[in-house]
């Protein structure tokens, strides 16, 4: 059953900025938001004596502001600011705030490296592959964040991925190649055959039985991508066009570019 | 700012009440300490007069004494300018009526400064005998240029401050039915307060019976028997030769002669606001009032409950409450109608059709409610989106609902 969950505070005026995600904040709401789907980067330093003001004066939340300034202050832990920030509303349940605070103990325990792969994924979770490439680059240019050679990999097969979305499908190729050499997972190989074909660029460096094997999938997915809404909706424009109707057809073929270049600026911007 | 205005409501600690007639007011206060209402201004002149040679602002009965010497223009008779006077030209300038209330009930504000130079008022409720929709929203105009704003100032008609003088003061004093002869300005009414205790709250009204002043007959056979208590008031029962009609009205009942009575009973609707046990719980229904809570149900604090947007005895013209919400899984929003006198409950729904497919909890709207009369309200509700992670589809759905 649905609920209309009444709002707190007020709408603030000046927004609460965050630089490393380029994101204003304008209510209490959005602040809880924000915390839940950013918990990974979440750290003792975004609770500030600032952050606790703009509650208190923007958001007219004197009391909520009262307690994270206590916390600041006595330099509790990361938890208790998130909780006191999210049980200041309703906008997540009880259940809701306790799986948090278990995903929030489980990255307690991850090292620094992993903590970072992890803001990088959720660029590219969140469709910034541009984001989510200056993130995994950085993390392969500091060495000292104990990253084991199969995470390692790992990070290098998102950087192929990441490729992929702006456009540079030789360097994807490159990058799904070093991933399967520390990685040793098909998925980074197949991943390479995949984009070498898209890029008519020879396949080297895997065996020919396997070679082959890959490019039979291949074929299966290109099969089934024509099941996919996109091709499909292609289609009807092009069969609209074969029916004498090429109005329809050019106006259709407009609006699924548009949707495609506002998608690719979005993911690279 | 929002931090400064709620700590400067702690600072405070004078409730104020104030009757203002077309010419005087009056003015008392609940002091600091708790103790019995003082009256600061009784028939204090609401004038304002310019001084012809120099030019400057006379106030109260220095101002009457300009106009009585024809040495300035003055300006009196407020409540008719501001129900009806849309400017006033004193000397080739313009003013507006609610420009000129404002100084001279500054004046008469400084009265109560001398009193309680270290304290400030928390609260002010003003009494009037027939406060329309112009002459609220004018006066409230007038009270927030001298920092009194709506949420800390209340108007209320006569009729109001009389039931909280009456049900403010010791229950023995008001066993049985309470009447009020008011023999100001040159006319009588009797008002008679009612009260259907069967409802939870009790739902009070006060009405009111135009008499013509000298007919004793009538007066005496306006106030019935099971009248156990009468207030009079007004220049109407002073006077040796009002005794005779006095003693006669007070036979068998317990009888009070004041001139203060609305004004004290607006200061204890003023305190009453912090202080509800000061009275019993009404309900208040007057010829203006809305006879309905219209409410929706909402999750708030860990639980679900019904919240009010306007609510029964509240002024029709001056409803005009809004909330946010966040909507999740939920597509349209329920608006219960609750008749106080009937008890009968009507849910009018409203589909939000059209709403922009979101993830849960990614659009908030915003829900207001006024009234076009005191049988028409509107609900409006717009989206606002979701910040920046959701823009507004800035669509807005209304209904009209017919009370």
């Amino acid at each position: 059953m649905g609920r209309l969950i009444l709002c707190f505070g007020e709408k603030a005026e000046k927004p609460w900025y965050i630089k490393e995600t380029d994101t204003k904040l304008y209510s209490i709401e959005e602040l809880c938001y924000y915390i839940y789907n950013n918990v990974y980067i979440i750290s003792q330093a975004f609770f500030t004596l600032e952050l606790a003001n703009w509650i208190e004066k923007e958001l007219g939340l004197w009391e909520t502001a009262g307690k994270l300034k206590g916390l600041i202050l006595g330099r509790n832990s990361c938890k208790d600011m998130v909780v006191t920030v999210l049980c200041s509303t309703d906008y997540y349940l009880e259940e809701e705030i306790k799986e948090l605070l278990q995903v929030m103990d489980a990255l307690s325990h991850m090292s620094e490296g992993q903590r970072k792969k992890y803001k990088a994924d959720l660029w590219l979770r969140k469709g910034r592959p541009a984001m989510a490439f200056m993130e995994y680059r950085k993390l392969l240019e500091s060495q000292s964040d104990g990253l084991t050679p199969e995470e390692t990999g790992d990070v290098l097969h998102n950087l192929g991925i990441a490729c992929l979305y702006t456009g540079g499908l030789p360097e994807a190729a490159q990058y799904f190649l070093e991933a399967y050499g520390r990685n040793e997972k098909e998925e980074s190989l197949k991943a390479y055959v995949e984009v070498c074909q898209m890029a008519h660029i020879e396949v080297g460096q895997v065996s020919l039985e396997e070679k082959k094997k890959l490019l039979a999938d291949l074929e299966r997915s290109k099969k089934e991508y024509l099941q996919t809404e996109d091709y499909q909706k292609f289609w009807k424009a092009v069969e609209k066009k074969h029916k004498g109707q090429p109005g329809i057809y050019y106006e259709e073929i407009d609006r699924l570019l548009n949707e495609w270049k506002q998608e690719y600026r979005r993911k690279v911007g | 700012m929002k931090e400064r205005a709620h700590k400067a409501m702690d600072e405070r600690t004078l409730y104020v009440g104030m009757d203002i007639r077309e010419n005087k007011i009056q003015l008392c206060v609940y002091p600091p300490n708790n103790g019995e209402i003082i009256m600061i201004l009784e028939d204090y002149p609401l004038a304002v007069a310019m001084d012809e040679e120099k030019k400057e602002w006379f106030y109260g009965e220095e101002a009457m004494e300009k106009g009585r010497r024809k040495e300035g223009i003055v300006v009196s008779g407020f409540l008719k300018h501001l129900e009806e006077t849309e400017k006033l030209r004193i000397y080739g300038v313009d003013f507006l009526p609610e420009e000129l209330f404002s100084k001279a009930i500054k004046k008469a504000l400084l009265f109560l400064r001398i009193e309680f130079p270290n304290d400030l008022i928390k609260r002010l409720t003003v009494s009037l005998e027939e406060p329309s929709k112009k002459l609220t929203e004018r006066l409230a105009w007038a009270f927030s240029k001298l920092g009194i704003g709506k949420d800390r100032l209340r108007i209320e008609s006569h009729g109001q401050s009389f039931l909280c003088y009456v049900m403010g003061r010791k229950r023995k004093l008001w066993m049985g039915e309470a009447g009020l002869l008011d023999g100001s300005d040159g006319q009588l009414f009797f008002r008679r307060i009612t009260l259907d205790r069967r409802k939870r709250p009790a739902i009070a009204g006060v009405t009111k019976e135009t008499l013509r002043p000298g007919k004793e007959d009538a007066i005496l056979a306006a106030v019935k028997p099971d009248i156990g208590v009468l207030y009079l008031t007004g220049s109407g029962f002073s006077g040796s030769e009002k005794e005779g009609l006095i003693q006669s009205l007070c036979r068998g009942r317990r009888g009070f002669l004041g001139e203060n009575l609305y004004c004290q009973g607006a200061c204890i609707s003023a305190k009453q606001q912090d202080f509800p046990d000061l009275m019993e719980p009404l309900l208040f229904l007057e010829e203006d009032s809305i006879k309905c809570d219209i409410s929706i149900p909402v999750y708030h604090n860990a639980k679900n409950c019904q919240a009010v947007l306007a609510g029964a005895s509240e002024t029709w013209y001056e409803v005009g409450r809004e909330a946010c919400l966040i909507l999740d899984e939920e597509e349209e929003i329920p608006v219960t109608v609750s008749y106080v006198l009937s008890g009968v409950e009507k849910v009018f729904i409203l589909a939000l059709e059209g709403l922009w497919k979101r993830q849960p909890r990614m659009t908030k709207v915003l829900i207001k409610i006024v009234f076009t009369d005191k049988d028409t309200c509107i609900v409006t509700i717009k989206d606002l989106g979701f910040g920046e992670f959701c823009p507004s589809s800035k669509r807005i759905w209304e209904k009209t609902i017919t009370i």
